[in-house]
């Protein structure tokens, strides 16, 4: 036998995809972004818009994969720190909307910034469980 | 729920990744399940006491 086992390899090849997807998409969608205001044109927008949405639908089935290659701890894992990131997510998105409508901050991609708050506190609760689990 | 796993692994002579790999679960989850911080599925632990040739009674208490 190996000192790493079967489904630990399984679970490690899914990532690799997972990682991917996020670049790819994280990527796609800086492009219209970004690049809109410089080259003015609304369809290649639009089109480049399209892109990022097809990506994203791929990376949601390679999450879904990446989730069914694990075991039922590892799983249980995820759905921890999906259920952190969520509730961070709604939480955090409401008081900064809440705080931007009363006038007392202005900010401009409030958005991104509940997104990648979100991919942060998703992070560090896989971090967390797999520590606490060990 | 108690269990027996590290005395029955130790008894075989099995290493963590060696039970892992004949249930078909992670290292970590042997670890977890060693150590009474995580209790397996009703399958699982079926698959476990299967696997040390065992009844699921004989490996998992629920008294614990």
């Amino acid at each position: 036998m190996t000192a790493v086992s079967h489904p630990d390899r399984r679970a490690a090849r899914a990532l690799v995809p997972l990682l991917i997807g996020g670049v790819a998409w994280t990527g796609s969608l800086a492009l219209p972004t970004f690049g809109a205001p410089v080259w003015g044109s609304a369809p290649l927008t639009w089109a480049l818009v399209a892109m990022n949405v097809a990506i994203g639908i791929a990376w949601v089935v390679v999450y879904a994969r990446f989730l069914r290659a694990g075991d039922e701890l590892q799983r249980k894992v995820s759905l921890e720190a999906m259920a952190f990131a969520m509730g961070a997510g709604i939480i955090g998105g409401c008081a900064i909307g809440a705080v931007e409508n009363a006038g007392l901050v202005e900010l401009e991609s409030e958005l991104a910034i509940v997104v990648a708050g979100m991919g942060v506190i998703y992070a560090l609760g896989v971090l967390v469980g797999n520590l606490r689990y060990r | 729920m108690r269990n027996r796993l590290l005395d029955l692994r130790r008894e075989r002579g099995w290493t963590q990744a060696d039970l892992a790999e004949r249930t078909d679960v992670s290292r970590q989850t042997i670890i977890a399940i060693e150590k009474g911080k995580f209790d397996p599925s009703l399958p699982l632990a079926f698959r476990i006491a299967r696997t040390f040739e065992l009844r699921i009674e004989d490996v998992f208490d629920d008294e614990g």
